[in-house]
């Protein structure tokens, strides 16, 4: 089930709610919604269940045999075979036929292709069951000894398929004890509905740049295209990614439980490393704690780790060559960085480190949109006319006003009055990459009673507007799949 | 104390909020649960509920098929359309995305891949059964295909008609109407000579004033247009007894495109086709010049201002012409009985999205039925399985609104044969057409003994061999210019047929 399908808005979402709030006791809550999360799992994937409830068996005991067999080997030994068994999944349903391909292709061999498909959300959810399994290990949480439970947290429908990737410690308590408050459900459902409208007024509509200006016509798109359809590209990847985690967060919240926060106004770094403590945090965070710091690498831990996290970081985007291109890009600069120093870095003017690091984050997604390439040939050669295009070399002229034949369909088109109908969404659009609507929120929180309690009607009603809009937008149009579905 | 008073009302607003959002959700609930379905869309095929089987489920076909079928068939989903249509027409211009010289598909919109867009097609096979008011049309076992990338092609281009086995008897139900004697002058927004009309480009379309016009290009390069041609001269050079006629149909931007500034300048590019063609025929194929003819009636209704058709009464005067040239009996237009019916919004309003200057001016869609007294015969298109009507006129659901161009002959779906009842000049015409073919239909039951109309799309008997099983005399090959000069597929049509 997608957060933006009418059936999951309208139907499944207010019946989950109608119901949990009904009841008032935590345990009632949670098989409501452990039920509810099951049913949301399965819509989508029936037999893929079973997958995502074996690992939660399979990882539930073996968390059980870490803390009932501390101080001897079988302690380490059930953390090793948890590992093997969540990483192996991955591998196998995630990255088989991406080896294949390779294998074949390098070697020249004809291995069948396996057409394994991906289990919904798996990327996501293995990572959490990890998490939970080490920090069991570490002694960092208390062993879940209730099953239920423990598949509550991997299955719970608001961040399951596309995260964020909850740490069992963020929610350990809650799951025993949580209420919801008056605030919770305003704030909830607030959040919930800006993270839809991302995705379907903002996102769905950069998407329609983005694809006319990179695959289109990105054989004759001029200097100018190209930037509008990069930057709508990284605007709709973020609309996108970070309207889910809103969603998520909200849903969450309605239901008590607090999720940190996965974004936090990206395109306000003024440093790659700080985009990425900006971006996508749970998995940064995830990375950074589980795996920048295992000491597989002795002395030389910190520069290969480093590549590792970020060649990892890719990799778990998909199995694709430029998706593995993309992460050990960003990890060059954030290496670069470190070199440079926090201290010398800060000494560079500010405007040299925006224009520097939206260059490189503008370009990053350029690696990032051609996922389709079936071999790195390809894939340097859709970069290489994408970058041409970027920089003027591929000799399409600045700006297009007049019609020109153009593209794969020999149709004509004018760049004028393509950027005049969407000019509105991107203007709206950076203003919401920005924190515009934080600063606004911090300042009413600053003013007094009467002011804040207009400002929550006058947001409340902005809201179902909002929801609305997203719903006849919904109905216009056929098919919202999230980015990270895919992930 | 005030202080306790101002969180009280923080309090209250939160409340009310909460109320408000979750009142919200409870009215959308209710909205799209227990209102009445959508069955029938003006605009689009709708998802029908999934059948069920394990193995759909197991697949997740089943649940992804049930997930479409409630967003599809939500309440009003046709009026929330026309809303986001509304609501996007805020945002400033429409996107212009079109061909010029030489280049074969007309690009609509932003899509990537232009097939998917081409098509004017809105109905598919599977819920065809429910435009037509009529239960007793039968399911012919193989249904003619789609061509998605023919413009010219538009609803009545879908397969079979059908939701019944059996042929029907019955008398046809015409469509409901008010007799009037003459044709009705054009509204003035339309006729858009003047150059001040307040005009709009929409996805590959112009909107002079309430009149929505496809831009043609047509084939100055003439890249088309011989291929055709040679393909009608190769079917007269093989049928010697047969006479070979060539009608090209207009679309409405040969008259009333003038009136754009972006591209008036292709106004006289049918012109040009139509005389290109001439000269291309030589004296194998006669030209039915009918340019001209319907240039004279260019202020009257001689086309539909919200569909990419001409009208019946175009249709009329075209026949006219012909039946003319060919030195032939043909009645006054007063001799039929006009029907009227009002509230058409054909397919240019699916195509401009719902924009308020079509949606908002529906038009009413005529019929002129013949008194002529006929037998209508109704054919698969392999010419063998078939049922009689008494009348050659469909009635149209009228929540088909954007199918009723499928009033005449039931669309595309059918190969018919009409035996008059009123002439015996041992003439036999057969048509072959587009979808704008269709509206001749009524028109020669007074000029042919018998009319036989197949569509070049759908049809599937060799021209040749049908001539001369069927004793015909004279074929007219009547089709859109756009077919002619710009469809590649069409012509392959007709070089598979004539072949």
């Amino acid at each position: 089930m997608n957060f933006a399908d009418i059936l999951f808005l309208f139907v499944f979402f207010p019946l989950c709610v109608g119901f949990y709030l009904f009841k008032k006791q935590v345990k009632y809550r949670n098989a409501i919604l452990l039920v509810f999360s099951l049913i949301f799992y399965a819509w989508g994937e029936p037999l893929k269940l079973v997958l995502l409830l074996l690992s939660a068996m399979i990882n539930f005991l073996l968390a059980r045999s870490i803390d009932s067999n501390r101080g001897n080997k079988l302690c380490k030994m059930s953390l090793i075979l948890s590992l093997i068994y969540n990483i192996g999944m991955l591998g196998i349903f995630k990255y088989t036929d991406f080896v294949t391909e390779n294998l074949n292709n390098l070697f020249g061999l004809s291995i069948p292709a396996a057409n394994i498909v991906l289990p919904l959300g798996i990327s996501f959810y293995t990572f959490q069951i990890m998490s939970y399994i080490i920090d069991v290990y570490w002694e960092n949480v208390p062993v879940q000894k209730d099953f239920s439970k423990l598949l509550l947290y991997i299955s719970l429908f608001p961040q399951l398929v596309a995260g964020p990737i909850v740490r069992y410690s963020t929610i350990a308590e809650e799951i025993d004890v949580r209420k919801t408050t008056l605030t919770d459900l305003t704030e909830g459902f607030t959040r919930m509905i800006v993270g839809l409208a991302k995705k379907v007024i903002l996102a769905n509509t950069l998407s329609i740049i983005a694809t006319n200006y990179l695959t289109t016509v990105a054989e004759t798109s001029s200097v100018v295209a190209t930037w509008v359809g990069i930057i709508a590209y990284s605007m709709q990847v973020y609309f996108d990614f970070s309207g889910y985690s809103d969603m998520a967060i909200g849903m969450g919240r309605i239901f008590g439980f607090h999720f940190n926060e996965n974004f936090n106004y990206p395109f306000m770094c003024r440093t790659i490393q700080e985009f990425w403590q900006r971006w996508h945090i749970s998995l940064g965070s995830f990375f950074r704690d589980y795996l920048l710091y295992l000491p597989i690498f002795g002395k030389r831990r910190q520069v290969l780790s480093l590549f590792l996290v970020w060649f990892t970081t890719g990799l778990w985007h998909g199995a694709s060559w430029n998706f593995i291109a993309w992460g050990l890009y960003f990890g060059i600069f954030i290496f670069v960085e470190q070199k440079i120093g926090k201290k010398t870095l800060k000494k560079i003017p500010d405007v040299v480190m925006h224009i520097y690091n939206k260059l490189v984050i503008i370009i990053g997604f350029g690696i990032f949109y051609y996922d389709n390439c079936p071999s790195i040939g390809s894939f340097f050669s859709q970069m290489g006319s994408f970058l041409g295009n970027l920089f003027g070399f591929s000799g399409n002229g600045f700006f297009r006003a007049e019609e020109f034949t153009s593209g794969p369909y020999s149709q004509t088109l004018r760049e004028n009055v393509y950027f005049m109908r969407y000019a509105w969404i991107f203007v709206i659009s950076l203003i919401v990459c920005f924190p515009v609507l934080r600063f606004v929120k911090d300042k009413i929180k600053n003013c007094n009673m009467p002011v804040q309690a207009g400002a929550q009607l006058i947001s409340t009603f902005c809201c179902i507007g909002l929801l609305i809009i997203c719903m006849i937008m919904l109905v216009s149009s056929k098919n919202n799949p999230f980015l990270y579905f895919r992930f | 104390m005030n202080q306790k008073k101002s969180s009280v009302l923080l309090r209250i607003a939160k409340v009310f909020s909460v109320m408000l959002l979750l009142g919200t959700f409870l009215f959308l609930f209710v909205f799209c649960v227990f209102l009445p379905r959508t069955t029938v869309s003006t605009y689009d095929t709708l998802t029908p509920f999934p059948e069920f089987s394990f193995s759909a489920l197991a697949d997740g076909s089943y649940t992804a098929q049930l997930s479409a079928y409630f967003s599809d068939t939500v309440f009003g989903r046709d009026q929330i359309k026309v809303y986001f249509a509304q609501l996007s027409s805020l945002f400033g211009k429409e996107t212009v995305f079109v061909n010029k010289d030489g280049v074969d598909e007309i690009i609509i919109g932003n899509t990537s891949s232009p097939e998917d867009e081409l098509s004017w097609d809105d109905t598919s096979s599977e819920d065809i059964g429910s435009i037509f008011d009529e239960s007793d049309l039968p399911d012919f076992s193989n249904p003619p295909s789609i061509d998605l990338s023919d413009p010219g092609s538009d609803v009545s281009g879908t397969s079979s008609a059908a939701d019944s086995e059996e042929p029907s008897t019955e008398p046809s139900k015409e469509p409901s109407a008010e007799p009037s004697e003459e044709p009705s002058k054009a509204p003035e927004e339309s006729s858009n000579q003047g150059g001040t009309l307040d005009e709009e480009l929409c996805e590959g379309i112009v909107i002079l004033g309430n009149r929505a016009i496809e831009v043609y290009y047509g084939d100055p390069n003439l890249k088309r247009l011989p291929r055709y041609a040679s393909a009608l001269k190769s079917f007269a050079d093989k049928n010697p007894q047969v006479k070979v006629h060539s009608m090209l149909i207009p679309k409405s931007a040969a008259y009333y495109i003038s009136g754009s500034q972006q591209f008036g300048n292709l106004a006289n590019r049918t012109l040009n086709d139509t005389n290109s063609l001439k000269e291309l025929f030589g004296s194998k194929v006669n030209t039915i010049n009918i340019y001209e003819a319907l240039e004279k009636h260019k202020n009257e209704e001689i086309y539909f201002r919200t569909d990419h058709h001409w009208t019946a009464l175009g249709a009329y005067y075209a026949c006219e012409q012909f039946a003319k040239q060919l030195g032939l009996p043909f009645k006054e237009l007063s001799t039929y009985e006009k029907n009227v019916r009002p509230g058409y919004l054909g397919t240019m309003d699916n195509y401009t999205k719902r924009h308020p200057n079509i949606h908002n001016h529906p038009e009413d869609f005529v019929t002129y039925v013949p008194k002529a007294t006929y037998k209508a015969t109704f054919y698969d298109q392999n010419f063998q399985n078939s049922f009689n009507r008494d009348s050659l006129f469909f009635k149209v659901s009228d929540s088909a609104v954007s199918s009723w161009y499928l009033t005449f002959i039931g669309g595309d779906s059918y190969s018919v044969k009409l035996e008059s009842e009123v002439c015996s000049n041992g003439r036999k015409l057969l048509i072959v057409k587009d979808s704008y073919g269709n509206a001749l239909a009524p028109y020669l039951l007074d000029s042919f003994e018998e009319v036989y109309i197949v569509d070049a799309r759908e049809f599937k008997v060799n021209l040749n061999t049908f001539v001369s099983q069927n004793g015909i005399t004279d074929v007219l090959f009547a089709e859109c210019a756009f077919s002619a000069a710009q469809s590649e597929s069409y012509i392959n049509y007709v070089e598979n047929l004539v072949k």
